[in-house]
């Protein structure tokens, strides 16, 4: 399920089966080029890789819209907001609780996350419509399908 | 002066009847060819086209999963949509494209994807099963079959279009 007129009716009609959150998060920066280019493919692939795995798995896992951030944020304060958001919005409702990003910055406070922090590498290439491209999905969608299960 | 009166309008009656039964006839006849002429355009807007999928000689008894990619058009806006299917040769060697959308929740169900049940359809969200023909076990969440694509075989490829519920198991 997505944050989708269509998707939140059957969502409120089947509530009790959807325990499972997904909230990807990626950042924003001007600083220069090259980081600008990066930051634009993670936020692709972070979608793609999201929605891949919301098609695959509608009826349990709700994919929240993507959350963006400043790259030059002070991380710890941002954990804060980001727990914040988590307990206060999601607990309630979802009892399995990801946060999935390609920053690998976040990894160091990895620990401070209420919720489960999943990093998955992006990749490289602007193709998205290639087939290695869609092979890379097709598999990172398999790994994370399989973590996630473990939850359940 | 009243017959006068009286036969002017018999004639008119007789020329519009005419003419009213021959438009419609004329209407009738070309309706379904203006309807050929501009068929393609009703076509690319319908999203009913069929989509090459895989290479009929690809396919075995043992249900494959395919993923393909199509434009879908609602009104002005257009997004890419991956449609998948689970593909297989039936008893009678005639080709049978399930939709893998779990009737459930919407998941997707995976050919053998619970080692307890190697032969039918598992989906992994809420443990809903379906026989290897797409029917839904009972007493497993589902509450009908999996849906059927329309499909159609051109050159010895595969051509997929819209998933159609079937009946009631």
């Amino acid at each position: 399920m997505q944050w989708h007129p269509d998707d939140l009716q059957g969502f409120f009609k089947a509530k009790e089966y959807i325990d499972t959150v997904i909230l990807p998060i990626t950042s924003i920066s001007f600083k220069n080029q090259a980081e600008a280019e990066k930051l634009a493919i993670q936020k692709k692939s972070i979608e793609i890789i999201t929605q891949e795995l919301e098609r695959n798995y509608a009826g349990r896992i709700f994919v929240c819209p993507i959350y963006i951030y400043q790259h030059a944020v002070d991380r710890e304060q941002e954990i804060a907001r980001l727990n914040s958001w988590t307990e206060e919005m999601l607990a309630e409702q979802f009892e399995h609780r990801f946060i999935i990003s390609h920053d690998i910055l976040w990894k160091k406070y990895e620990k401070q996350f209420d919720s489960h922090f999943i990093w998955t590498p992006s990749f490289s290439m602007s193709n998205f419509q290639s087939d290695d491209a869609r092979l890379f999905v097709k598999e990172q969608t398999n790994e994370l399908s399989e973590l996630i299960r473990s939850y359940w | 002066m009243s017959e006068k009166k009286n036969e002017v309008s018999r004639r008119q009656f007789l020329n519009y009847t005419l003419t009213g039964v021959g438009g419609f006839m004329a209407a009738g006849i070309l309706a379904p060819m203006v309807r050929f002429a501009i068929d393609p355009v009703l076509k690319a807007t319908s999203g009913s086209e069929m989509s090459p999928v895989v290479d009929v000689s690809e396919l075995s008894n043992e249900p494959q999963r395919f993923d393909w990619t199509i434009e879908q058009v609602d009104a002005w806006y257009t997004s890419d949509v991956t449609k998948s299917a689970w593909v297989y040769l039936d008893d009678n060697d005639e080709i049978v494209a399930l939709s893998p959308v779990c009737k459930h929740l919407g998941c997707a169900v995976n050919w053998a994807g619970n080692s307890d049940y190697p032969d039918q359809f598992f989906c992994p969200c809420h443990d809903g099963r379906y026989y290897k023909d797409g029917t839904n076990v009972p007493n497993t969440p589902p509450d009908a079959p999996l849906d059927e694509f329309e499909l159609e075989v051109k050159d010895g490829t595969l051509y997929l279009g819209n998933p159609k519920p079937r009946g009631e198991a």
